[in-house]
């Protein structure tokens, strides 16, 4: 029999760039169909779940927004509704339009910086964003001026801008004054429309030719884009509350990572994040995030993971357009926060990091003292398909020349904006071409 | 004067231990700011208008704990080897070439690396570390005085 050659290439990243946490990434192929790959989570375990076991459960919204520097008012808001729901309190809606502007602060914040930062030099050729700024020196600057807005939201509402320390289960420590938050508007809507141009410059950008097969899981609420609460919804048909969540999700552990990869029980993988809210919830965009999407033909459904990068800038729209608003609506609460009785029990919360679905269940004793946690980031419950996409994405770029094969890979990463320290760190690849008979 | 890190690391906390000392100095003039990450927006908010800005920050580098290393920002790129710990996003020699492609640095950046020993948890400074930060300060009391003297 005649011997064939077989081409067996390897695309190894020892440290991922220009992604939060460290990771890396490992691919090996024959013949130009991948026989491994995975995604390597080596930042080491952080152990917060156990950390939060025997601490009033009040702390856990401050212990657990250290988990990200990044996103933090995620942790905050999710902790406070799993607490809130074991209470069975509700914020009167003052309080709520605050931490809808808080969490509108960090998705500006988190957005702007892997838009322009992390991701658009991956689109342009540019090996980072000094190399973007060189050329495009416009287009940063107006990025940072944006990301600086919404860090002043999040120092405003949350008294600093990592890790906010204002929030407290039933509401905040203090309010602010209207005057001071009627003073953000005219810069709000000048960033809205700034935004709304250069969104409509990122859909321009070039997007490699690839589709997933995704099940899209996000927040759906009656009366908004869903951020900071919701039912869990799929493209497939989910529809529960969040405290049936466990019932439908479960986290596996694999061995080449330190963070948990998520399925959908009997089903396997799902996306969360900007792809799934736009897919899902599309029509509770505002207007000029709606109006933008239309004219450059980004309507759902979205299925290409490299145009999370246009989602996201729709996303910052919508995220200015309604702040915006609530700065201008807003009227003081009579307290900044609901008072409440210790209760024994379990409370489920989630809501929209700028990542997707931030997951808390914690089971609280008569004391008031946490028995038990869980946490599930959104960057866990994506590790599985980002390893998928880079399955299926691999073979259209096995035949490219290394670099730039590894250039891709790791773009295909950076679609999802892994936050690598929540899940719990990010990339380095290499590439490795063996050929030989055999 | 802008001191980087966190106290809660041992020597990363350097640069906030001399921000603090200029602090409490009141020198006429001079601003310490203390930041616990290299957010290239925030620091060109501080330097805005400055004209003379001084960054202390540890860095790790083939040398004794201790070891102060002055870098002249203004007219040479931070070495891309000169690796500063930041816990999140940028490292302050990208934010700085950041600052630099788009001709926001002040009219004099100096970076002061001080080269740490141990990083773990728990605060508290290596005596040779804490020994450098006090020669820092006196670095800067004098680049202070001079920066006001010569801008009248």
């Amino acid at each position: 029999m005649p011997q064939q050659k077989r081409r067996i290439v390897t695309i190894k990243v020892d440290a991922l760039a220009r992604v939060e946490g460290e990771g890396a990434l490992h691919i090996k192929a024959r013949d130009g169909r991948p026989e491994e790959v995975r995604l390597d989570i080596y930042e080491p375990p952080r152990f917060f779940e156990a950390l939060l076991r025997g601490r009033n459960a009040a702390e856990a919204p401050d212990i657990t927004a250290r988990i990200c520097g990044i996103c933090p008012v995620a942790y905050l808001m999710s902790a406070c509704n799993a607490l809130e729901n074991l209470l069975g309190l509700s914020p009167p809606p003052a309080i709520r339009d605050l931490r809808l502007l808080l969490y509108y602060g960090e998705w500006i914040e988190s957005h702007t910086l892997h838009i322009f930062l992390l991701h658009a030099p991956d689109f342009l050729g540019y090996a980072s964003a000094i190399h973007l700024a060189n050329d495009h020196p416009d287009v940063v600057q107006e990025a940072l001026r944006v990301k600086k807005l919404g860090n002043a939201l999040v120092t405003l509402l949350g008294g600093r801008e990592i890790h906010p320390v204002n929030v407290r289960v039933g509401g905040f420590y203090s309010v602010p004054h209207p005057r001071d938050l009627r003073a953000m508007r005219d810069r709000l809507l000048w960033a809205r429309d700034a935004m709304a141009e250069r969104a409509r410059w990122v859909a321009g950008l070039d997007f490699p030719d690839f589709e997933g097969d995704y099940e899209f899981v996000a927040l759906r609420h009656p009366d908004e884009y869903a951020i900071l609460e919701g039912r869990v919804v799929s493209s497939r048909g989910i529809d529960i509350s969040v405290s049936r969540y466990d019932e439908v999700f479960e986290e596996q552990q694999v061995p080449h990572s330190n963070a948990l990869h998520s399925v959908i029980r009997g089903r396997g993988s799902y996306l969360v994040g900007p792809l799934a809210r736009f897919n899902l919830n599309f029509a509770q965009l505002s207007p000029t995030a709606r109006e933008v999407a239309t004219a450059v033909g980004a309507v759902p459904p979205i299925r290409n993971p490299f145009k999370s990068i246009i989602v996201r800038s729709l996303e910052v729209v919508h995220a200015l357009e309604e702040a915006s608003m609530l700065v201008e609506r807003y009227e003081p609460p009579e307290r900044a926060a609901v008072e409440y009785a210790v209760k024994a029990g379990v409370g489920y919360g989630a809501s929209e990091a700028p990542r997707g679905i931030l997951y808390h269940r914690y089971r609280v004793d008569a004391q008031g003292l946490i028995a038990d946690a869980n946490i599930v980031p959104p960057t866990a419950q994506n590790q599985k398909r980002i390893e998928e996409d880079l399955w299926h994405f691999a073979p259209q770029v096995l035949g490219l020349p290394v670099e730039k094969a590894t250039w891709l890979c790791e773009q295909a990463i950076r679609n999802y904006d892994p936050c690598i320290s929540c899940a719990t760190h990010f990339l380095r690849l290499t590439i490795e071409r063996v050929s030989g008979t055999g | 004067m802008i001191g980087l890190g966190n106290e809660q690391r041992g020597d990363d906390g350097v640069g906030v231990r001399v921000a603090r000392a200029v602090a409490a100095a009141g020198w006429d003039g001079v601003e310490a700011v203390a930041l616990g990450s290299v957010d290239p927006a925030a620091l060109m908010a501080v330097w805005e208008g400055v004209h003379a800005a001084f960054l202390i920050d540890a860095v790790v580098a083939d040398a004794p704990p201790g070891t102060i290393l002055r870098l002249d920002a203004r007219r040479h790129p931070l070495p891309a080897g000169l690796r500063t710990f930041s816990t999140h996003g940028l490292d302050l020699a990208s934010a700085v070439e950041l600052a630099r492609a788009l001709g926001m640095l002040p009219p004099r950046l100096v970076v002061y690396g001080i080269v740490g020993r141990s990083f773990a948890y728990g605060e508290g400074l290596t005596p040779a570390v804490d020994r450098a930060a006090r020669r820092v300060v006196e670095r800067l009391r004098r680049a202070g005085c001079r920066a006001c003297t010569s801008n009248g």
